[in-house]
């Protein structure tokens, strides 16, 4: 069990996580916030690249710092920004990381076969990696996240960069990957994690909003969700009185997905409310400001 | 090992090498080809060269009052050989020159017989109009030879080597100054292709895998920031290979100058142009030029290792890491590769001066490891 207890990050004045409690048990993860909202800090100090200000982080209550390598062989990580060198071929630089890794020569070589198999380059593995596409490139860095088969798999931003396709591959792997680990997906994605997480973790002012089940945190919207069609001519002052979470066009009319804390109009539909819905609507300021 | 051996292979790729090879290339032709080639073509130095050749087999080591006698006589040979070919030129008995001595005597003011002079010497290029002077030169040097050397001595330390050489005997070694500049010449070029290969090798070591997110995985993974002394590891174990085999280069060539018959010979002697510290024959000042080359080399390996480490973007490590190694070569090309161990420095400036740049590197290098360890990995 990874356990994130009263942990607080600031880089000089700037605080971005304030006491964050977490625990993880084997399962998926979806770290969803928006950017900026201290996912990568969180996801950092998890992998050892950045120290806690104040807390600690234990795993099967030992501090992650203190295990040090004994840790980090448990871990596999694929931060945001996925390095790799462009003239080396995936199984060069999947050797390069397996020596990292401390992978036995004979065991890596296997591992290797095994994973890029997994990921669908077997046929390409020995091609330099400049040749890729920026999918290829992102399933070597799943490929080599899975290297060391980790009890701990962080996994940032995973899709950044995949088209819709390559998504649903990915949540596919995903999903077959991670029986018998604690997986932690960080995105500001919402569908890559709606269909695989077992729990979300919603992180808003450098605190932890919500750490639930999906089913759990839509609740929390339970009968504040509605759907009618207006006239376009409506659409703004029907925005500036309530929170719209999406709108599409139906023939004439605006087909609009709303907030409301009560049913004002017949018209008006109730829906089930979903985790993209919670998303909008927990961090509406902060989508105002990106928007 | 197996990381040290994929470490050592990011730095030795082939782009490296093949640019490597045009630098050394470049730098061959520009600064060391001229030394190498020169060396049997210039004059006097390589009739002085000559000259040695041959008094090192007449007289091996050192050149006792006896043996001086026969240098004598050997000048005198050398006069009557220069005689016989004057009285041998119909333009020299016109002109009534008859002998060496009127040869040297000769009106240069004169039109004719300046034109007379420069077709013995630089036209023809005969051998003994050359190396007449010097012979007649290191004469006077050996007779003198006490009186010259206690002039080189500035201050009482200085005075006291020279009078120990002088016990010793040291001074009639036979060794030259052309062979022992021809070789200083070739060292500071040499050591500068070095130094700049070290740099150019060893400068992406660090910034490569910042630059490039590598890092993070690197240390995430089991050997985590323990990758940064591999790294070193291999930055100075690359260094130690480069330098090895551009020695290897460059002493198959020097082989071509064939100056290992002094080898054995003390370099403290009257013929050459440095008093040293200590009684080194040039095999041993040789042997001190290379360790002091590995040295250097190894010294900017680990500060340019250091600027790798905190830039983060190669124009930012370029423009930090042009004055240090410019500073380096410089001040390594005046008084730490060349003329090493001379009396011109205090005794113990040249193992101060790298023992100050080894401690200075290492704890530099030190001191960023303690940091990494503790540093938050925010880029």
């Amino acid at each position: 069990m990874l356990i994130v207890t009263n942990v607080s990050k600031s880089y000089g004045k700037l605080s971005v996580l304030e006491n964050i409690d977490i625990e993880f048990s084997n399962g998926v993860y979806g770290l969803l916030a928006p950017n900026g909202a201290g996912k990568t800090t969180l996801i950092k100090m998890l992998t050892t690249l950045l120290f806690p200000n104040e807390g600690e982080i234990l795993y099967n209550g030992t501090n992650i710092f203190h295990m040090g390598d004994g840790y980090r062989d448990i871990l596999g990580y694929l931060p945001q920004e996925f390095g790799y060198y462009k003239n080396y071929s995936a199984r060069q630089f999947l050797n390069y990381l397996a020596a990292l890794k401390g992978l036995e020569r004979n065991l890596a070589k296997v591992r290797i076969n095994e994973l890029l198999e997994l990921v669908g380059l077997a046929n390409v593995a020995d091609k330099k990696m400049k040749k890729y596409s920026g999918g290829m490139v992102q399933r070597v860095g799943i490929a080599q996240a899975m290297l060391n088969d980790p009890k701990i798999l962080i996994l940032d931003e995973p899709t950044a960069g995949l088209d819709p396709k390559e998504r649903v591959r990915f949540r596919n792997l995903l999903a077959e990957l991670s029986r018998d680990k604690i997986v932690i997906l960080s995105t500001h994605i919402v569908s890559d994690i709606e269909s695989i997480a077992n729990e979300i973790i919603m992180i808003k002012d450098k605190k932890v909003l919500y750490k639930d089940s999906i089913n759990s945190i839509c609740k929390t919207l339970e009968g504040m969700v509605y759907e009618t069609s207006i006239d376009y001519a409506q659409a703004n002052r029907f925005r500036n009185h309530y929170f719209s979470l999406s709108e599409k066009q139906e023939g004439d009319k605006m087909k609009i997905r709303f907030i409301s804390e009560n049913k004002l109009d017949d018209s008006w539909e109730s829906v089930s409310p979903n985790i993209e819905d919670v998303f909008l609507y927990v961090y509406k300021d902060e989508v105002i400001k990106e928007g | 090992m197996r990381i040290l051996a994929h470490e050592l292979k990011k730095i030795f790729n082939i782009k490296t090498i093949i640019l490597l090879i045009l630098i050394n290339i470049i730098m061959y032709f520009l600064f060391t080809e001229y030394d190498i080639n020169s060396f049997t073509i210039n004059r006097p130095s390589y009739d002085i060269y000559k000259m040695f050749v041959e008094m090192e087999e007449a007289y091996g080591e050192f050149m006792d009052e006896e043996e001086f006698q026969d240098f004598i006589i050997k000048y005198e040979e050398a006069i009557k050989e220069a005689d016989a070919y004057i009285q041998s030129r119909e333009d020299f008995k016109r002109a009534g020159v008859n002998n060496y001595e009127d040869f040297i005597n000769m009106d240069r003011e004169n039109e004719d017989l300046n034109q007379l002079y420069y077709d013995v010497v630089f036209d023809k290029g005969i051998d003994v109009f050359w190396q007449l002077p010097w012979r007649k030169e290191y004469i006077k040097y050996y007779e003198n030879r006490e009186e010259l050397m206690l002039a080189q001595a500035a201050n009482e330390k200085q005075e006291l080597r020279v009078k120990e050489i002088l016990d010793k005997g040291l001074e009639t070694s036979v060794f030259n100054h052309a062979v022992f500049f021809n070789y200083n010449s070739l060292m500071k070029s040499v050591s500068t292709s070095i130094l700049v290969s070290v740099m150019f090798i060893i400068t992406p070591i660090y910034l490569r895998d910042n630059k490039d997110k590598i890092n993070y995985l690197q240390y995430t993974s089991k050997i985590g920031r323990r990758i940064f002394k591999k790294k070193l590891l291999a930055g100075l174990l690359a260094t130690f290979i480069l330098v090895t085999i551009q020695f290897i280069c460059f002493f198959s060539i020097y082989s071509t100058n064939n100056t290992s018959m002094f080898f054995n010979k003390n370099i403290n002697s009257i013929y050459n142009t440095i008093i040293s510290w200590y009684d080194l024959t040039f095999i041993h000042y040789i042997t001190i030029s290379v360790i002091g080359t590995y040295i250097l080399a190894l010294a900017i390996t680990l500060i340019s290792m250091l600027v790798s480490s905190l830039g983060q973007s190669y124009i930012a490590v370029i423009g930090i890491q042009l004055p240090i190694g410019f500073f380096i070569i410089i001040t390594a090309s005046r008084y730490l590769i060349n003329y090493m161990t001379s009396i011109s420095y205090p005794k113990y400036f040249l193992e101060l001066a790298y023992v100050v740049l080894i401690l200075i590197s290492l704890i530099l290098m030190i001191t960023r490891w303690k940091k990494e360890k503790q540093a938050d990995i925010l880029y």
